[in-house]
């Protein structure tokens, strides 16, 4: 295995990104629910602090790994896919790009439009994205909202798709982004 | 408008220098009584070198500013009063006087400013106002420096409050510009009880900053 993409596989820092977003996803969701279920006060500041920070992060590797996959090349798809296949899942993973830029763009949108900047882990203090809006709080935190149920379901296609191809195709799809797997 | 010293306007100004200092009630407070016999204290020898200045509250702000989450956040206070009763003769006699109302502060969010005047922060029910009291004003390489005491929360701290001033003659009236900036720390007044005690997510320094414009009292 090697650092870089083959044809065949991926290589070690797209699956590294690949895993690490995925942890730092389940994170997000898992403050954002704890944080909207706080009382007003300084937990609730805490969590949202923390989820602003590590959505910065998603963020920031989102455009890493961008540019590593144009640098890269891309696994191919099996040669046995259907083209109906071929176009889901090409839907689905643009879907979950977009939403790595767009979950966090939102995100900071709406809190600057709510007059709180954010800072990264208290290291540095980003610049407010839009300035102080009541309406578009409300729109941005609609939109966030719908994002993360959008979210939601295009992951579970994703997961389904990956659990298919190993355990009903049995190809090496699911295979190829794990770590610690023989070469196919 | 030219700046004229602050030392020469306040000697030549020949008047009922009016101390009654009560600046409750955001300084729309009347001074109709001034300069009819009717003040409280007549400093000695003819009113010379003294003459209060109170607030153009339209023209003045006076904000706040603190570390929330690690990004600085801004406030303001819309109601405030100030006296500033400056002596050039003698300036240890001079007296700044700030009283604030608390419950006026405006962070531009309404579920925050509720939290900051709630019981476990400002306790605005409770302490509706906060006051500094100058004790000594010295001058300074800057400027000047009102010491004094500041009553917030119920809690009583020496603070320092640094000021420059300038006066300007404004069409036949004149009028002081007061500008500074100090900090204070939250804790030392007790603002911030319970988990608000921690300064991990809010920090305990709180800077305020003022830039006001003074007139003499109506009546003058």
């Amino acid at each position: 295995m090697t650092i870089r993409n083959t044809s065949v596989r991926w290589g070690h820092v797209a699956q590294f990104l690949h895993w690490l977003i995925v942890v730092l996803i389940i994170t997000q969701v898992i403050l954002a629910n704890i944080a909207e279920d706080l009382p007003l006060g300084m937990k609730k500041l805490a969590m949202f602090a923390r989820h602003k920070s590590v959505g910065i992060t998603i963020l920031g590797l989102a455009v890493i790994r961008l540019l590593w996959r144009w640098a890269n090349p891309t696994p191919a798809l099996p040669t046995t896919l259907k083209p109906y296949e071929r176009v889901l899942a090409g839907v689905t993973h643009f879907g979950l790009y977009l939403l790595l830029f767009a979950m966090p763009l939102t995100g900071w949108m709406m809190t600057s439009a709510r007059g709180f900047p954010a800072s990264w882990f208290g290291f540095f203090q980003l610049p407010d994205f839009v300035p102080k809006n009541d309406a578009l709080f409300n729109a941005m935190k609609e939109t966030h909202d719908t994002l993360a149920l959008a979210l939601y379901a295009i992951v579970f296609l994703h997961v389904a798709a990956a659990l298919k191809h190993h355990f009903v195709l049995k190809d090496d799809v699911l295979r190829r982004m794990l770590p610690f797997t023989k070469k196919p | 408008m030219m700046p004229i010293p602050l030392e020469a306007w306040a000697a030549g100004r020949v008047g009922c220098g009016c101390r009654d200092l009560r600046p409750i009630g955001g300084g729309r407070h009347g001074h109709g009584n001034c300069g009819h016999g009717n003040c409280r204290s007549r400093p000695r020898g003819g009113c010379r070198a003294s003459d209060a200045l109170h607030l153009d509250q339209a023209k003045s702000t006076l904000e706040f500013q603190f570390v929330q989450a690690g990004a600085q956040n801004k406030g303001k206070i819309s109601r405030f009063a100030v006296t500033l009763d400056f002596s050039a003769d003698n300036p240890a006699a001079s007296k700044l006087d700030v009283v604030v109302e608390t419950g006026s502060l405006d962070t531009g969010d309404k579920e925050r400013d509720d939290t900051l005047k709630g019981a476990d922060l400002l306790a605005v029910a409770k302490f509706p106002q906060a006051r500094f009291t100058s004790t000594q004003i010295t001058k300074t390489a800057n400027g000047y420096d009102a010491a004094g005491k500041l009553t917030l929360h119920g809690v009583s701290r020496d603070i320092h409050v640094p000021f420059s001033f300038r006066t300007a003659d404004e069409q036949g009236k004149p009028a002081g510009y007061l500008l500074g900036k100090t900090t204070i720390k939250r804790l030392d007044f007790g603002v911030g009880q319970g988990d608000w005690k921690s300064t991990e997510w809010v920090g305990n320094d709180v800077a305020v900053s003022y830039s006001l414009r003074l007139v003499p009292s109506a009546g003058h």
